[in-house]
C-alpha cells in the first residue's frame, strides 16, 4: 500500500470507532482471526459512512457496497481487549470512495485496510457521486 | 444517496489481467458451498461472506498443495500477511461457488496465492493472499526446499 501520510498514526484519521472483541472471533492460539479483522473494518466503514451521511440510515440499502479491500496484518490482536478502528477518506472517484483504515489495540498499531466503497443501484450498476456527496467526503480526508 | 448517472468505475482492479476472469487459468479447482449466514441482501453474498470464502479457499488450496498431514504436522508455519479481495458481481445463495486457485509468486520467505470465484461460469470475485513463513521465534525465515517444491507444483500462468 502506498503511504502518502503516516498510516500507522491514530492522529492521521478523522474518525475512530472502538469495538469490543468477541471470544468467538478467536483462533486456536487465542488471537483474533483473519476474517474477524475484516469484519471489524467493515463495521467501521458502515459507521464512518453513517457519520458522513446520517440520512442514509433511513434507506433500505443504505451503505455503499464494498467492492474491493486490501488488508495488511501487521501485528497480533487478542481477546478480550477492544480494538480501535480508525477511518479516513483517501480518494474519491467517480462512483466510489477509497477509505483508509488502521487498527489499533492496547495503543499499538496492528494493521491497516484500504477499502473501495461504491455507490450501486439495486441492479448492481455503479452510480455517480454527486458534488454535494463529494464535498462531504472531502471533509473527512486523512490528515497529513 | 441520489441516483445521478450510471457510470463505469475507474478504481484499480485485480481483474486488469483478463486471464484472471477465466476458470481455466487456475490449475487447482474445487467447489465451495455458499451459506445462508453469508447473505447480505436478498440472495446476495456480502463482503464478509466473501472474506470467509477467501480464507476457506486459501486453506483448501494449501491442503491440496501440501497435503493434510504436512499442513497440520507443525512443520508448516505461515501467517497470512496480506489479503486483497474484490467483488466483481453479486454471488448468490444457494448456488455453489467454483473456486480456481494457484501460486502467484514465491520468494525466499513468502508466497502469494491467487483465486477466482465463479458462479454459472461467471467470475464473481477475485482474491490474492500473501503468507509469510516464520521460524520458531516468530520471525520471517526461508521456506524449506520441500515446501517450495510443493507450492510451485500448481503455479498460475500469469
Amino acid at each position: 500500500m502506498k503511504d502518502t501520510v503516516n498510516r500507522r498514526a491514530g492522529t492521521t484519521y478523522p474518525f475512530h470507532l472502538e469495538l469490543d472483541t468477541r471470544f468467538t472471533d478467536t483462533d486456536l492460539g487465542g488471537h483474533l482471526n483473519n476474517v474477524s479483522i475484516v469484519l471489524y473494518y467493515r463495521d467501521a466503514q458502515a459507521r464512518f459512512m453513517l457519520d458522513c451521511f446520517p440520512d442514509l440510515a433511513a434507506q433500505s440499502e443504505w451503505t455503499p457496497r464494498q467492492v474491493r479491500c486490501d488488508v495488511s496484518y501487521d501485528g497480533q490482536t487478542y481477546y478480550p481487549d477492544p480494538v480501535d478502528v480508525a477511518c479516513g477518506v483517501e480518494e474519491v472517484g467517480d462512483s466510489w470512495v477509497r477509505v483508509a483504515q488502521a487498527l489499533f489495540q492496547r495503543g499499538q498499531y496492528v494493521g491497516q485496510c484500504s477499502a473501495v466503497l461504491a455507490l450501486v443501484d439495486s441492479q448492481g450498476q455503479h452510480l455517480a457521486i454527486s458534488p454535494e456527496q463529494r464535498a462531504r467526503l472531502e471533509t473527512r480526508r486523512l490528515r497529513a | 444517496m441520489s441516483e445521478v448517472a450510471i457510470i463505469t468505475p475507474t478504481y484499480p482492479s485485480l481483474a486488469a489481467n483478463p486471464l484472471r476472469l477465466e476458470l481455466k487459468t487456475y490449475p487447482v479447482q474445487f467447489q465451495l458451498p455458499t451459506r445462508f449466514s453469508d447473505v447480505a441482501h436478498g440472495k446476495r453474498i456480502g463482503s464478509i461472506g466473501m472474506a470467509r470464502y477467501c480464507e476457506q479457499a486459501r486453506m483448501q488450496l494449501l491442503t491440496t498443495l501440501l497435503g493434510k498431514e504436512r499442513l497440520h504436522s507443525g512443520t508448516w508455519k505461515a501467517f497470512l500477511r496480506q489479503i486483497s479481495q474484490e467483488m466483481l458481481s453479486a454471488a448468490s445463495f444457494p448456488e455453489t461457488l467454483t473456486v480456481g486457485g494457484g501460486l502467484r509468486h514465491i520468494g525466499n520467505s513468502s508466497y502469494s496465492l491467487g483465486f477466482g470465484f465463479f458462479q454459472g461460469g461467471v467470475c464473481v470475485g477475485l482474491c490474492d493472499t500473501t503468507d509469510v513463513w516464520v521460524g520458531d521465534n516468530g520471525r520471517p525465515t526461508a521456506i524449506s526446499d520441500e515446501f517450495k517444491n510443493l507450492l510451485q507444483k500448481e503455479a498460475l500462468p500469469l
